[in-house]
């Protein structure tokens, strides 16, 4: 192997373990369930490690990286049939469950209550995130979950930032409506 | 402005994004708008409640996976095959097996010639032997098995599993003692050695021993399993490591 293929395959690898929480957690937002994330995230590092003798190291990877995402969810996933949605964990109960301190609790954040609405929130969130079109769905978790700029947004998608604009408010409209009840709760946080 | 026209920036001016002169115009029309502040403020508490929600754990499993890939589109990304292969394996078992073997190889060859060491995609966790083997079991369709004693001085050092072909995988373990490295490949494909000695291993079974380039290459089969030790370590080391399996 010659040595400059296996310094770029090092430098990828850095750059994936540097981002390999942002990279799967953004596939469960998009994808919606953890089937497909699972599936997203290793499809994108896949044609990503195989494109990276065209990536500039000037440019962030996390950018480089969401948009092979994004251009992958819009291929292969868009025209599947949509699973049912589940919750991402798939012993949902018993894993919520086994969180639930055996010894005393220390604080309120511990409480099994609260780690079981904090399980619900997430969830409704992922299915009210789920109903939006997918471009929608992908700039409010790229603006949102990942704070990503309206100008590195419009770069991931490869549009203009107004459109970044209009539609990162027609996504927060949709999603008010649908998160309407829960929306105090981030007034706790 | 109108509110109708405010509104449309609510979400740009949230997220820090208006130009000073938008941004001064909506901050005058928001003081005189109730109906606007609360648009806003619900708006406001959306992106909150979004933002406030942690990361996705990566599951236990996934980081394995992820390393196989790595591995597997390593040797993708490597190039030809040597000459070492083409010399050592029949050519009908190496259209099945170059792209394990080939990685494998490089591996070893990158250790030799002294490269910087192959970190994971994901970083190891450290886990021991046993737990390698207990998440490869979940990636297989027969049963890995593992030596029960190592040589002086080596200890597990990873676990993966490779796709060798569509359905068939391999799993891989690697071991060292800081200085060399050895490493143990099992898995269904058939591997039928060339030029390689005949020995009897424990138990008689029996196993094909070769070197190439220091290199030492044990191999033999067991219920229906493949097994591979390979490394820059004497023949007996590997030897007494196969003979370690039950």
């Amino acid at each position: 192997m010659n040595k400059d293929r296996f310094e770029r395959y090092n430098l990828f690898e850095e750059l994936a373990a540097k981002h390999a929480t942002q990279i799967y957690n953004t596939a469960c937002w998009l994808a919606g369930n953890y089937h497909d994330a699972q599936d997203l995230a290793q499809e994108t590092l896949i044609r990503a490690m195989k494109g990276f003798n065209r990536y500039n190291p000037n440019l962030p990877f996390d950018r480089w990286i969401y948009r092979i995402m994004y251009n992958l969810y819009v291929d292969a996933f868009r025209y599947q049939k949509k699973r049912k949605f589940e919750p991402l964990d798939e012993n949902y109960n018993e894993e919520v469950h086994a969180k639930v301190p055996t010894g005393a609790i220390s604080s309120v954040k511990d409480m099994p209550d609260k780690i079981l609405e904090a399980e619900e929130l997430r969830l409704q969130i992922q299915e009210a995130l789920n109903s939006l079109p997918h471009d929608f769905r992908m700039v409010v978790i790229l603006c949102d979950v990942e704070g990503l700029s309206y100008e590195e947004i419009s770069q991931v998608m490869d549009c203009s930032i107004g459109t970044i604009r209009s539609r990162i408010h027609r996504a927060r409209r949709m999603l008010r409506k649908k998160l309407a009840k829960y929306l105090s709760y981030a007034e706790k946080k | 402005m109108t509110c109708e026209a405010i509104q449309a920036l609510l979400s740009a001016y949230i997220d820090g994004e208006l130009l000073p002169h938008e941004k001064e115009q909506l901050e005058k029309h928001l003081n005189d708008c109730a109906r606007c502040l609360r648009e806003c403020h619900s708006l406001s508490q959306t992106k909150r409640l979004l933002r406030s929600m942690p990361d996705y754990e990566i599951p236990e499993d996934l980081i394995p996976e992820l390393n196989d890939i790595a591995e597997e589109n390593y040797a993708y990304y490597a190039g030809p095959e040597t000459n070492f292969l083409v010399r050592f394996w029949k050519p009908a078992v190496m259209t099945g097996l170059s792209l394990a073997v080939l990685v494998f190889v490089t591996l070893w060859f990158l250790n030799l010639s002294g490269s910087k060491s192959k970190k994971p995609l994901v970083a190891e966790s450290g886990r021991t032997m046993e737990e390698s083997l207990k998440i490869v079991k979940k990636k297989v369709d027969f049963e890995p098995v593992i030596p029960t004693s190592l040589p002086e001085g080596y200890k597990f050092d990873s676990g993966s599993v490779f796709n060798v072909r569509e359905g068939e995988r391999v799993v891989h373990f690697g071991f060292t003692n800081g200085k060399n490295r050895f490493y143990l490949s099992e898995g269904r494909t058939e591997l039928i050695p060339i030029d390689a000695q005949v020995i009897t291993l424990r138990n008689g079974r029996q196993g094909h021993l070769s070197v190439d380039n220091n290199t030492s290459i044990l191999h033999w089969a067991s219920d229906d399993l493949n097994f591979t030790l390979m490394g820059d370590v004497p023949h007996q080391t590997l030897i007494n490591t196969a003979d370690s399996f039950k």
